[in-house]
Order: C-alpha cells, then sequence, then structure tokens
C-alpha cells in the first residue's frame, strides 16, 4: 500500500500496458496450441485461419506509434512531480 | 452458421448465466477487475471520489446500453439482422447480454488513454483538449486491433454479421473499430463538458439533481455514436462484402 502511494502516477501505465501484455501472453498461448479448444455452448461457430507468430508480430507492429506515444509519456511524468 | 445462444432470451437477464468451468478467460476477467481498481485508485487520488465515480460509473452505464442495445436489436433483426453476441459459457457476471468485464475493459482502456494522452499534450498546447481526445480515441483503438483478431479465434464474442453486409478489417467489421473509437473521443468529451459546466458551476443544486442529469445525458454521447455509426454503415455500402485482411475467408 505504501508502494501504491509512492507510485500511484504511474498507474495508468500499469492499466494500459498490463492490459494489453495480457491479450498478448493469451495470443502467445493460443500460437503455441497451449489453450483447450472452446466449443462449449457454440452453434457451428465461425471458422478462422490459425494465428502464427509473424500475425502477431504485425500486430504489434501496428501500435508502434502506440508505444512511441506511451514511452513519451512516461518520460514525462518521470520527471514530473506531483 | 453460427448462431445465438440456444437459451439467449432465456437467460438474458440472469446476473450469471452459465458456469461450467473456471477457465483461463475467467483469471482474465478477475486481472481485468484488479486493474479496474488501480485505475480507480488513480482517478481517487488525482480527482477525489466523487468525480472518479462519476467517471467509472458514467462509462459503465454508456457501454452497457450501447452494446445491449447492438446485441439486442441483432437477436430481434430490428437493423438489418444479427450483430454479434457474447458466450454465455465464458465469462463469470452479466448484464444483459453483455459480461461486466466488457465493461470494465473499456474503462480501463479509456481511462488509462486519457490521462496518457494529458501527459503527453501540453496544457499550452493550441486545441489541447482536442488532441487530448483524439489521442485517447487512437490509443484505444489500436490495442482493439490486437485485441480482437485474438478474442474471436477464442470466441469470446461472434460476429454473426453476413459477410456481405459489413464491410471487414482484420475480420472484424470496420464498425466496430470507428464505434470504439468513437466512444472513447465522445465519453471523455461529455464528462469533461458536464464536469466544467455544471457539476462546478452549479453549487446550488443538490447533488441528487447533479449527478441525476449526469446520467440522464450520458445518452448523448450514445445516440452520438450510434448516429455516426449508421452514417457510416451507410456510406460504406459499396465497399460491402471486402475484408481488409491477410486472413482468408473460412466460411
Amino acid at each position: 500500500m505504501k508502494k501504491l502511494n509512492t507510485y500511484w502516477k504511474y498507474l495508468p501505465f500499469v492499466g494500459y500496458l498490463g492490459f494489453f501484455l495480457m491479450q498478448i501472453i493469451i495470443g502467445l498461448l493460443l500460437i503455441s496450441g497451449s489453450l483447450p479448444p472452446v466449443t462449449l455452448g457454440l452453434t457451428d461457430p465461425p471458422l478462422y485461419q490459425d494465428l502464427t507468430y509473424i500475425d502477431l508480430l504485425v500486430l504489434l507492429s501496428m501500435n508502434i506509434p502506440t508505444f512511441l506515444i506511451v514511452a513519451i509519456a512516461f518520460k514525462k511524468i518521470r520527471n514530473k512531480k506531483l | 452458421m453460427a448462431d445465438y445462444d440456444p437459451l439467449f432470451y432465456e437467460k438474458l437477464f440472469s446476473f450469471i448465466k452459465y458456469l461450467d468451468s473456471f477457465s483461463l478467460r475467467n483469471i482474465t476477467e478477475i486481472v481485468t477487475y484488479l486493474l479496474v481498481a488501480l485505475l480507480i485508485y488513480h482517478g481517487y487520488k488525482k480527482y477525489g471520489k466523487k468525480k472518479i465515480a462519476l467517471f467509472f460509473l458514467g462509462g459503465f452505464l454508456l457501454t452497457g446500453l450501447e452494446e445491449n442495445f447492438m446485441v439486442i436489436q441483432g437477436y430481434f433483426y430490428l437493423f438489418g439482422g444479427p450483430t454479434y453476441y457474447y458466450d454465455y459459457h465464458s465469462y463469470l457476471f452479466w448484464i444483459g447480454a453483455i459480461p461486466i468485464v466488457v465493461l470494465c475493459a473499456w474503462f480501463v482502456l479509456t481511462y488509462s488513454s486519457f490521462q496518457i494522452a494529458e501527459i503527453v499534450v501540453s496544457k499550452d498546447s493550441s486545441k489541447a483538449l482536442l488532441k487530448k481526445l483524439l489521442l485517447a480515441g487512437w490509443m484505444g483503438t489500436s490495442i482493439d486491433f490486437v485485441i480482437d483478431p485474438i478474442i474471436i479465434r477464442r470466441y469470446g464474442w461472434i460476429w454473426l454479421n453476413v459477410k456481405e453486409h459489413a464491410v471487414w478489417f482484420l475480420q472484424v467489421p470496420v464498425t466496430n473499430f470507428i464505434g470504439f473509437f468513437l466512444l472513447v473521443v465522445s465519453f471523455n468529451y461529455y464528462f469533461i463538458w458536464y464536469w466544467e459546466k455544471y457539476t462546478r458551476r452549479h453549487d446550488a443544486w443538490s447533488s441528487i439533481k447533479t449527478n441525476g442529469i449526469y446520467f440522464i445525458l450520458v445518452l448523448l454521447p450514445l445516440l452520438f455514436v450510434i448516429g455516426i455509426i449508421i452514417i457510416c454503415s451507410i456510406l460504406l455500402t459499396p465497399l460491402k462484402g471486402i475484408d481488409f485482411s491477410w486472413w482468408p475467408w473460412l466460411n
């Protein structure tokens, strides 16, 4: 709790990047085949081409401008006293 | 062809639908709830409890209404047929046809994006608010580009539109991304506008009146977003059936 009080200004980064990271982990598990198939209760679910590591890389590269924005914001907030 | 859950309508008003087993998705749900708690704490430290409560609950109401409207109108074929639905077997808690975690994820993205945009855009720059809103909208939507292709392959939600009835990007209707961008921008703008115009200046108003009007007027961004989506859908008619994706359409 004391740490949270000291570093609370970084929480938007934790929220944004944490959520992002969670999706990437799911993507990696999906590609590696570590996730069980989901078919429960679905009526004739749509079929999708399997996701590959290259696909994930391309999807991530679409977010390069966003990563740059986050990096700039992080640099700014680190030097700012709240 | 994919279809709604056989008990879609019967279970629509249940807070808990099916609880078959605890899966990875339920762990990600709990992590999302934790992220919400952290961001609410941030809002409490930065703005105080009233402002962050209004932001969270206003966003909750807005997205809850918007998502339920989109799913339920599709089920009843109100505007051109099925849209999408969330798998009743996959999530813990629900409001109507929408898992609560979806509304919480929207809060995480909207709030954190705007906070990061606020740090990047200088207060002194011209049209600072517009720049912050657009930046936050972009940041929220760009994450969506990654989330959707992954989650639809886990059937977290299922698009039911006929291919010829929509324009697709990464096997997701383009209007989904436009709607997400508009929701982030319009809700952030609405919140700032209301806070500056009413909550601060109307000291004589009771808090019930101030907050009540806030929750009624939250329908304004909702109507704005739905209106723009309908216009976009009409304008994109010549492109319907096209999928801007490197993945082949398998069925």
